[in-house]
């Protein structure tokens, strides 16, 4: 092999491999756009959410969690949906998951245990049951997120009808300087539903990309996911501040090569200082560098 | 009747939840599961009591 030209075209294609990611690994990535509903200027100084006709495209990814690539939407695992939104003071991503994270597993500790048992084991690819279920039984901590896990809401037929619930704690920051905690949640327009584990593992087989096809079906008949995006900010009732309503579909290519992390946050919006944000933005940034994606 | 209709959907999603964990608990040993069950029951007896109905070792 003397052809360094040759070689040159090989390292190169071999380079189009990206490295897999390590969590998020099945997924579905479709674009679109959020509509504030509301003027927030009183809490943040985030132009896009001061501006009623504001118009943010947006990125939108649905990914399992632990599952691998091939596996099926419906069988039970916790459902990631990433929002980047392309606003004009810069990207705010959005991550969240159908299962809302305690408030007492919110440390990098109690977190990193948690993604250990529920990693699937790489000889069988199936979750190691003495492991997870001796964690809960040692650390009730987790009993709370289990019974989330093996309720009928982690077995999803249709990303239309998911709702999820931001994993970081952000401030929002007004003009003045003056910053307020808030978390954000997005609840589906047409309402939360869910199928049951006989159901699940019927379309397991049946159709193992269930939960992705509906929603290109959906988007092909022009029937439009949109969720609501409700903000809980500290000392408030719950306010619901805009929608995103889903277009179409990404290019498989480009999509895959975003890699959300939490430390995109626009003017006005700041990550809440504590460890967990930390922990996430360092992994969620670590994993994007070594995939060498777009962040 | 509609606090009546929310009372027996809890009451089935209880039920759905209790075989879930059941079934997954069947793997693991009988001293884990009785430690979970125990667990359970400090949140909601009921759904302990729904769970133990189904794991025959117990």
């Amino acid at each position: 092999m003397t052809d360094f030209l040759f070689m040159d075209k090989i390292a190169e294609l071999m380079k189009e491999q990206r490295v897999p990611r390590l969590l998020y690994k099945k997924g579905v990535c479709a674009e679109g756009t959020f509509f504030p509903y509301m003027d927030l200027s009183e809490y943040t100084k985030a132009s896009f959410l001061r501006d009623i006709d504001s118009e943010v495209p947006v990125t939108v990814r649905f990914a399992k969690v632990f599952d691998a690539q091939g596996s099926s939407d419906t069988a039970r695992d916790v459902t990631g949906m990433f929002v980047r939104f392309f606003t004009d003071q810069g990207k705010f991503d959005l991550i969240s998951h159908n299962v809302p994270i305690d408030e007492k597993l919110r440390t990098p500790e109690k977190m990193m245990k948690l993604i250990i048992a529920f990693k699937k084991r790489e000889e069988s690819f199936n979750l190691d049951d003495k492991e997870l279920w001796k964690l809960a039984a040692e650390e009730p901590v987790y009993i709370n997120f289990l019974l989330e896990y093996f309720s009928d809401n982690t077995t999803v037929r249709s990303y239309r009808y998911m709702r999820s619930f931001s994993m970081n704690s952000y401030a929002f920051e007004d003009m003045k300087g003056q910053k307020r905690k808030v978390t954000f949640a997005w609840s589906p327009i047409l309402g939360r539903k869910n199928i049951s584990r006989q159901e699940a593992e019927f379309l397991a087989g049946y159709d193992r990309n269930a939960a992705a096809r509906d929603l290109v079906d959906a988007i092909c008949d022009k029937r439009y996911p949109e969720y609501n995006l409700e903000a809980y900010i500290e000392g408030e009732e719950p306010l619901t501040i805009g929608k995103v309503r889903i277009t179409e579909m990404a290019e498989s290519c480009t999509s895959e090569e975003i890699s959300y992390t939490p430390v995109n946050v626009p003017c006005g919006i700041q990550l809440e200082e504590g460890e967990f944000n930390r922990f996430t933005a360092f992994a969620f940034n670590e994993s994007a560098r070594m995939r060498g994606g777009n962040r | 009747m509609k606090g009546c209709g929310k009372t027996v959907e809890y009451e089935y999603q209880r039920e759905v939840l209790a075989s879930n964990i059941a079934d997954s608990l069947i793997f693991t040993d009988d001293e884990t599961q009785i430690k979970i069950v125990v667990e359970i029951e400090k949140i909601d007896s009921v759904l302990a009591d729904c769970i133990k109905s189904k794991i025959i070792l117990l």
